[in-house]
């Protein structure tokens, strides 16, 4: 009788034990499940967000600058980094919310961008950059809680951010009769519009690395365009544009562009008048 | 006593089945979640390779521009400067699926220029191309030819 009061309760006891096993061991790989398809769910959303960027690197081809709202699914944090040693540098780009996606590098864009705490709709503006030939479009993000104050303005870079925001974001930057409410921004104008306004919006840090990596960019390309001159001296044309100080004022690995600018400037006016159009 | 020890075994052999019922519908979940996981991937890849047609034919390093405006061509003359620079290029087009990009001149000439080459699993890919003029603007006139750009992938 004793023994079996005692079997009895060794097979109770031997039941819990297996069965708190099992229940541990069932938590932990739901608990492991779903930690991970949370991370899958953010890499993905990051590469759907590059996805959606894709129309903006190349929009300049147009000869069009363009401006978009992207809407992400749920509020997320967007960091930035940009790496600008390599041949043509990168930046990276995470999502996260209440966990974090794999980060995705992106070697083919230049987002102008500071990083954005709990965003789900973001005003995406994207311009061709001309040094003196389009380099790369660059994109320039604007958050969307704040309406911007921007003083300093050229009517040139007033009549295009008007005309880009018109139809999907009026009065998201003001010019006059400002509201002490909105976010006063100073444009640098020594700088070319298209970097008065990557400037003004993005961290200090991914402005000077991107445009370290456009000075790479242009670079190469002035390699690219010193072939395309044997070839139009070869083809009877009388070239009289000389690419080297562009060359050497493109490797100098610092944000200052003034002197880029005006060399550019005096390509350009070059350009025009000789027998053959370089670009 | 002997009863006792019985009912144990049996209750143990049932625990150790409900294991292992219980490992196998994991199994499956985690397989059903990988096969969503890759068809994710296979979408990408094919969505990039789709979005870089457009971006190459768009690229300021071989797009026609002639007087500062650009026009829906690829200039031959900064077609062939570039094939001559393109390792220069890897690292902007190096992933972990692209494996060739290249133009070819289809009519009336025939000349192939690789953009670029990462010799990667050669048993599956695929190619996505589309059509485009390639032309020279020498002295006031302009000579075009048609040209195909091709994007070779690989696929899992």
């Amino acid at each position: 009788m004793h023994n079996k009061k005692a079997a009895i309760q060794f097979a109770w006891i031997f039941a819990v034990i297996i069965g708190a096993l099992v229940l541990f061991l069932a938590f932990y790989f739901i608990g492991t499940n779903v930690e991970r398809s949370g991370e899958t769910e953010q890499t993905v959303l990051t590469q759907g967000f590059d996805t959606i960027l894709n129309p903006f690197s190349y929009v300049g081809a147009m000869g069009a600058a363009m401006a978009r709202i992207i809407e992400l699914p749920k509020p997320q944090d967007i960091n930035f980094t940009c790496e600008k040693d390599s041949s043509f540098g990168s930046m990276t780009m995470v999502l996260s919310k209440e966990t974090k996606g794999l980060p995705k590098t992106i070697n083919d864009k230049y987002i102008f961008s500071r990083n954005l705490e709990n965003t789900k709709q973001v005003l995406a503006i994207s311009m061709p950059l001309k040094l003196p030939w389009r380099v790369a479009d660059i994109i320039v993000f604007v958050p969307m809680k704040n309406k911007y104050c921007i003083k300093n303005s050229g009517s040139d870079l007033k009549k295009l951010l008007t005309d880009l925001t018109e139809n999907i974001d009026s009065g998201r930057f003001v010019f006059d009769n400002c509201d002490p409410e909105n976010v006063k921004i100073t444009l640098d104008r020594t700088l070319p519009d298209e970097l008065q306004l990557a400037s003004a919006f993005s961290d200090p840090d991914i402005y000077e690395c991107n445009v370290i990596r456009l000075k790479k960019r242009l670079g190469k390309q002035v390699d690219i365009y010193n072939g395309k001159i044997r070839s139009l001296i070869a083809a009877g044309c009388n070239m009289n544009i000389d690419l080297n100080l562009l060359e050497i004022e493109a490797g100098k690995a610092n944000k200052d562009v003034e002197t880029l600018v005006n060399l550019a400037d005096s390509i350009a006016r070059l350009n025009k008048i000789g027998s053959c159009s370089l670009f | 006593m002997k009863k006792g020890q019985l009912k144990i075994q049996e209750m143990a052999f049932v625990l150790i089945a409900i294991v292992i019922l219980f490992a196998l519908v994991l199994l499956f979940f985690t397989r059903i979640e990988l096969f969503k996981v890759k068809g994710v991937a296979e979408q990408t890849r094919e969505e990039r390779a789709l979005f870089m047609l457009r971006a190459i034919a768009a690229m300021p390093e071989l797009r026609c521009s002639v007087s500062t405006s650009e026009s829906a061509c690829i200039d031959l003359d900064k077609l062939k400067a570039f094939e001559e620079l393109n390792a220069g290029y890897k690292p902007f087009w190096r992933n972990n699926f692209i494996q060739k990009i290249r133009i070819d001149e289809v009519y009336p000439g025939k000349n192939e220029y690789l953009l670029f080459e990462d010799k990667l699993n050669e048993e599956s890919t695929q190619g996505y191309s589309t059509f485009i003029p390639l032309c020279q603007f020498h002295l006031g006139r302009t000579n075009c030819s048609m040209g195909r750009i091709t994007i070779t992938i690989t696929t899992t």
